[in-house]
């Protein structure tokens, strides 16, 4: 009789454990801050994303969500550090990649080979233009405090770029970041890329910036720290990230120059491994 | 195909009488150098003939026992799928031509006039003779084989700098099953020599190097900071007098007095600097009073000289990250993008935004155009 209450305690273990399991698995894990990641997607939850993002900017040329579904045919996954696994379609409405852990189009691509034509926009009409596509695509642009930081023209481009900068109390983030490339006489976009990761922290880091100096001077000697700056680091495919110190490091051996990014964990002094 | 028939006048006066009919075949196609490339044995690379040995491809034919209209066009073999799909009419037409009984020559520069007048991209062709029977109407074919080589890519890198080149070049040969490219790999301190043979063989390259602003670190000399370094490498080569100089402060420059000739890289689909500061323009720097820079930096010179697109960067970019670059640029590539989107993707991919601004490439010239097929550079008229 008891070996039989043991034998349900331990199937009731089993299945406590297995549930909590699941319940990780299904709630994703926590970012630094505390925000939950969110649940990982289904393939088919991935289409809905790319058909929602294409009715959001306007491009779903008038075809049902199951027609636009049909046509992106079967994903390609890969995994990238600035969002974790991702799907990748490539269809007639472009190429689309969906962050599996969060649903987030982080990447959009589209073909437009005809030539420019005259008028060109000019920066003011093409910053304009990013700015009303980046509040479609990336709806949580206003909650993020992002900052246009790039501008350039180069041949049939506008290329532009948006940095997330950080709050008051912020003392790391994950800078995130919006990539726009526009033609310059429509403002049609033809390339988008983001990252949209939550990771920040606001309690201090144990290793000082003159201590993080200090251990990257011993690990590079011949090397010349350009910047240094704290910095979530993604880790895990971009479940969690680590708080570190990222250093931009110039070595200049005679008239030759290289560099490396280097990071320290900010809490234990450790140089970390550049997982790019 | 073409029709001859209606543009000749009187039409034919022996029509349905007994005469000798026309007898036509082309004799011989040689590259620039006498070399017979009929049959398709000797693969022919259009741009090195052309570019290196200075002459046209030559079709020799001849004509029998009575004058003739000829024509003569170029299309892809049946078996080529990629020429089939790429060219939407012939890949060349020549001009019609009446002759007497005897032996001719048509010279051909290689080109697609339907691509840009781009030379034709690889793979087996049929080079058709058509001779309409002056005397009677009657048509007359032969139709030999060629067999055009792929392109040619360069990777070329500074021998400390090799990490990057065996995984580009398995990324380059995976381009659709290996048909895409002719490689060729280097590693090599002497950068003017790459130059001109990318300006005499290459459809795309790429250079994973030192750099510094305006100029790709040809040399591994002990030299001054400033200074011509390499004038003595190209002397005595076709492309005579490409100015290299070191120095963070002073750069250097393809082009100006003594610079590659104009439209030398005309031929050159893309070329991708991946090196720190290669996209930075170097400061304005004479020498002795005469101004020698032109205040170009390398892929805008490169550019300027011919080449469809370029990209280099304006910064130091570290060594891991770019390395990552690099591999997605060519993953991107081999999915079917431009030099351009590639480029982009590569750069989005990078996890530290700080990192990603440094490795942002600076693009020049047409950076939508897609990469497939490979294929030379758009002649420049």
């Amino acid at each position: 009789m008891a070996a039989r209450k043991i034998k349900n305690c331990a199937t009731i273990a089993v299945a406590i454990s297995l549930i909590s399991v699941a319940i990780a698995v299904k709630s994703g894990p926590v970012g630094s801050n505390g925000e939950r990641v969110k649940t990982m997607l289904t393939e088919e939850q991935a289409k809905q994303k790319v058909c929602e993002f294409l009715i959001a900017i306007g491009k779903d040329s008038g075809f049902t969500p199951e027609r636009i579904r049909e046509l992106l045919g079967q994903p390609k996954m890969d995994n990238k550090a600035n969002a974790g696994p991702r799907f990748n379609f490539r269809s007639p409405f472009g190429n689309f990649s969906v962050a599996e852990r969060t649903g987030d189009i982080v990447s959009y691509q589209v073909v437009d080979a005809n030539p420019v034509k005259s008028p060109e926009l000019t920066q003011a009409q093409a910053e304009a233009e990013a700015g009303r596509f980046v509040k479609l695509a990336y709806p949580q642009f206003d909650q993020m405090n992002f900052k246009l930081t790039d501008v350039n023209q180069a041949n049939d481009r506008f290329e532009l770029r948006y940095a997330q900068q950080k709050r008051p109390g912020e003392i790391s983030i994950f800078p995130n970041f919006i990539m726009i490339s526009e033609r310059t006489d429509t403002g049609a976009i033809l390339f988008y890329a983001c990252s949209h990761l939550p990771f920040s922290r606001t309690t201090p880091v144990k290793v000082s910036e003159q201590q993080a100096r200090q251990i990257i001077k011993k690990a590079y000697p011949t090397g010349s720290i350009e910047t240094l700056e704290l910095y979530e680091k993604p880790v895990n495919d971009a479940a969690g990230s680590i708080t570190t110190w990222s250093a931009f490091v110039l070595f200049e051996e005679g008239v030759a120059v290289q560099a490396e990014q280097v990071y320290i964990n900010a809490d234990t002094g450790e140089v970390v491994k550049d997982e790019d | 195909m073409p029709d001859v028939g209606e543009s000749i006048n009187p039409p034919f006066p022996l029509k349905n009488q007994k005469h000798t009919e026309v007898a036509a075949s082309i004799v011989d196609i040689q590259d620039g150098a006498g070399t017979s490339i009929m049959g398709g044995g000797t693969e022919y690379d259009p741009k090195q003939n052309a570019v290196s040995n200075g002459q046209k491809t030559i079709i020799k034919y001849q004509v029998q026992n009575q004058s003739a209209a000829v024509s003569l066009f170029i299309e892809p073999d049946p078996g080529n799928t990629p020429a089939l799909n790429y060219y939407p009419i012939l890949a060349k037409v020549f001009d019609t031509a009446f002759v007497d009984p005897g032996q001719y020559t048509m010279e051909w520069d290689g080109r697609c006039p339907h691509d840009g007048n781009r030379y034709i991209i690889q793979g087996a062709y049929k080079v058709h003779l058509l001779a309409t029977c002056m005397a009677c109407g009657i048509d007359v074919r032969d139709v030999k084989d060629i067999k055009v080589k792929k392109p040619c890519a360069h990777l070329y890198a500074l021998p400390e700098f090799t990490g990057d080149l065996p995984d580009a070049q398995s990324r380059l040969t995976s381009l659709s099953g290996g048909t895409q490219f002719e490689i060729k790999s280097s590693t090599s301190t002497d950068g003017p020599t790459q130059l001109v043979e990318m300006h005499e063989e290459a459809a795309f390259s790429y250079w994973s190097v030192h750099g510094l602003a305006g100029l790709l670190l040809c040399t591994d000399r002990p030299v001054p900071r400033t200074g011509i370094v390499s004038e003595d490498f190209v002397l005595g080569t076709k492309i005579n007098g490409i100015i290299v100089l070191q120095g963070q402060t002073t750069g250097g420059v393809v082009g100006g007095k003594n610079g590659m000739p104009d439209h030398a890289l005309d031929d050159v689909f893309a070329a991708v600097l991946s090196a720190c500061l290669t996209a930075k323009s170097p400061a304005k720097f004479s020498l002795l009073g005469l101004p020698i820079l032109s205040g170009l930096n390398l892929p805008d010179a490169m550019y300027q000289k011919g080449a469809d697109t370029t990209l280099g960067f304006k910064v130091a970019i570290p060594i891991t990250p770019a390395s990552q670059w690099a591999r997605d640029f060519f993953d991107e590539l081999k999915q079917g993008s431009s030099v351009g989107d590639a480029a982009r993707v590569a750069t989005s991919n990078i996890t530290n935004p700080a990192v990603q601004e440094k490795l942002t490439a600076t693009i020049y010239g047409n950076s939508g155009a897609p990469f497939l097929p490979a294929r030379y550079g758009r002649k420049k008229d």
